[in-house]
């Protein structure tokens, strides 16, 4: 038996800690569901809302503390804690604790009173973390679908509103479709290869003819499973629909934490599994891997073009939408594009500069789908753009904080989201990519169009009908401040969070 | 490319379109079954007798019993069922099906070995013993989480499908 694949409760502990407590706090969390059952609904819904944040707190403190520093990263030659898993897990994580605690304010608004809710957030962190951690494709498709299950679940949640249930419905089939696809691809280099682990099979494809076509296929059909997931163009077709009608705070958390983890999977995969990566742990295996650079030859241009469209059609479309929610979603799906530019750049400021953005991104999101929520009361009641007008006077802290979080996603300074985009088009500048980056930034003026019309349409415009808001609770209202205190901090001083991701994306040869 | 392969190959691809093409949904189950007992075929072929059982007795034993039980539930019997025996194209089907069952029959019962070319394999190649020692040392891990993916999708079921309170 081979001593690395040998497991031991110890490095059980150290490298996959996060997992053991987001899975234990859902087995937990499983029996308190059953047979706690508190003095009335709503005291029930926000004790169980907080023991699964408490316990996502206590995961993040465990990987900023324990997992940022481990000598032996590899577990089983399935899950890896380098600092680069880390920092997607930290990211993750936030996005979690934050989705978990406006989501109590969101499921009070809408009288459901269901804490399967929170059950289901807990498993679909887990997933997502698990997902972000595998370095072997068979985990990486098990834990996508563990992901994937909690989310879709999450995306019917409003079991009597037609558009969630649809939404959903679409999202799954869909998402089955597109996981076919990896499991094809899978299947395809494990037949080739004879390896499941990244690092094996780069160093097996490093001696054998790579331009095969049974690998390059096999390539192709692991970055469409992964491309479905992101929602890049020409695969994003689920992407507005499910966006719209999915609760706000799920779609929220399933346009960064799931957009993060299939990002970072994606650069994992094309970095270890499918080319070289600058080792620093030094193994002999490592070094026949840099003629896999070769490869490079056959997805960068391709990339290329797909990230060209993302970025064009999701601004375009985006111009033409009435609902607030439904713009969104095509806006995430050009984020999707400008971050796809830091992986085809594939230097250290690329990957450094879409970590950065990743981050940047979830903050700024999850907190405009907060306000989002806030301002719709029940779902569906206030969110298309006729229903923001001249709110900004009636009730100016949430209108000044989405008009914060859509000025950073727009990328103006002085907010994180201008850093972010700074980064990644630098970076692609820097790898001679002048064409596509000057594109990327018009498609970013158009982009500014149609987030500064909300703005316009809050402050400029007078209310066509009465829109009533029942009141922000303390705990949303403090984590839309702390998301609004941290978009502008990063976009004055960036340097703290660019050194950490910098050394996260340096970290990725330690996988070997 | 022998011709056992090219039969079963063929045959499955065949069942998977009739499968997505029929328009009722009990001849549909029917093709999903035939497409299930010919990967079996193959599964045999690959000289893993194991996952050719689990093929069987797990996809087509107990799934898609539960799936043609669901599909009786809802549909109304008597008049469609006679409308299906009369059908010719259907009782083609079933003689093909039936003499490729019979096939299968005769390759189980002479040994698999004599049908293909006999390969160099480690001598426990596909034996349960083998692949119960895979399961739980080199892929524990990958075991234990497949059951936390399915007890995800049981807590998600159970919220959708439990009567509106």
């Amino acid at each position: 038996m081979d001593l690395q694949y040998s497991f031991s409760l110890a490095k059980l502990w150290s490298i996959c800690g996060a997992q053991v407590i987001m899975l234990l706090s859902g087995l937990v969390l499983l029996f308190v569901e059953i047979f706690y059952k508190g003095k009335s609904p709503e005291r029930r819904l926000s004790t169980i809302g907080w023991l699964t944040t408490i316990a996502m707190a206590l995961a993040l403190g465990h990987v900023c503390n324990k997992e940022w520093n481990l000598d032996e990263v590899v577990f089983m030659g399935a899950f890896s804690m380098e600092k680069f898993s880390a920092f997607l897990v930290a990211v993750v994580l936030m996005a979690g604790i934050m989705a978990s605690i406006l989501s109590i304010g969101y499921l009070k608004n809408n009288k459901i009173y269901r804490t399967e809710y929170f059950l289901l957030l807990a498993f679909a962190v887990y997933g997502t973390i698990a997902f972000v951690q595998a370095v072997d494709l068979l985990m990486i498709f098990i834990t996508l679908e563990i992901m994937s299950l909690g989310i879709y679940c999450l995306a019917a949640f409003l079991r009597d509103d037609r558009l969630s249930l649809e939404g959903s419905l679409k999202y799954f089939l869909i998402g089955s479709f597109g996981s076919a696809f990896l499991l094809f691809g899978i299947v395809l280099i494990y037949g080739f290869t004879g390896e499941i682990n990244l690092t094996k099979i780069s160093s097996v494809l490093a001696r054998a003819p790579f331009q095969h076509p049974m690998v390059l296929v096999a390539l192709a059909m692991i970055m469409v499973g992964l491309m479905f997931k992101i929602s890049m163009v020409p695969f994003h077709m689920w992407a507005p629909d499910v966006y719209e009608g999915s609760p706000s705070v799920v779609t929220g958390f399933m346009a960064t934490a799931v957009k993060a983890a299939a990002i970072g999977v994606f650069i994992k995969v094309m970095a270890v599994g499918f080319g070289p990566v600058l080792s620093l742990s030094g193994q002999p295996e490592f070094y026949a891997n840099a003629l896999l650079g070769a490869l490079g030859a056959y997805w960068k241009p391709i990339l290329w073009w797909i990230s060209l469209l993302t970025m064009f059609f999701g601004n375009l479309i985006a111009v033409n939408q009435r609902n607030v929610k439904r713009m969104l979603a095509y806006s995430s799906i050009a984020h999707a594009g400008y971050m796809t530019l830091g992986i085809l750049a594939s230097n250290d400021m690329g990957r450094m500069g879409v970590l950065f953005y990743l981050f940047a991104y979830t903050i700024m999101n999850i907190g405009a789908f907060g306000v989002i929520y806030c301002l719709d009361g029940q779902e569906r009641h206030a969110q298309t753009l006729e229903d923001y007008r001249g709110l900004g006077y009636k009730y100016p802290g949430l209108s000044f904080l989405i008009s914060l979080f859509l000025v950073a996603m727009a990328g103006l300074p002085p907010t994180a989201g201008f850093i972010g985009k700074f980064y990644v088009f630098a970076a692609a500048i820097r790898s001679g990519y002048l064409l596509l980056a000057a594109l990327g930034i018009l498609t970013s003026v158009i982009g500014a169009y149609y987030y500064l019309r909300v703005v316009y349409m809050l402050y400029m415009k007078d209310p066509v009908r009465e829109i009533s808001i029942p009141g922000v609770s303390v705990s949303t209202a403090v984590i839309l401040i702390a998301a609004a205190l941290a978009v502008i901090y990063l976009g004055i001083l960036p340097q703290g969070l660019t050194d950490v991701a910098d050394a996260a994306q340096k970290t990725l040869s330690l996988v070997f | 490319m022998d011709p056992y392969f090219l039969v079963f190959a063929i045959m499955a691809l065949g069942a998977g379109v009739f499968m997505i093409s029929a328009r009722d949904a009990f001849p549909s189950a029917l093709g999903l079954l035939t497409v299930f007992i010919a990967l079996a075929a193959l599964y045999l072929h690959l000289h893993a007798p194991l996952v050719a059982i689990f093929q069987v007795s797990i996809y087509a034993g107990s799934i898609l019993v539960l799936i043609v039980f669901v599909i009786m539930l809802l549909m109304t019997p008597g008049q469609r069922l006679q409308e299906f025996q009369r059908n010719l194209s259907y009782r083609i089907m079933g003689g093909i099906l039936g003499a490729c069952l019979i096939a299968l029959l005769v390759i189980g019962l002479k040994g698999v070995g004599e049908f293909f070319q006999p390969r160099e394999m480690t001598a426990d190649f596909g034996a349960p013993s083998a692949v119960g020692e895979l399961f739980f040392n080199r892929f524990l891990i990958h075991f234990e989480v497949v059951s936390i993916l399915l007890l995800v999708a049981m807590v998600g079921a159970i919220y959708l499908a439990k009567r509106r309170s």
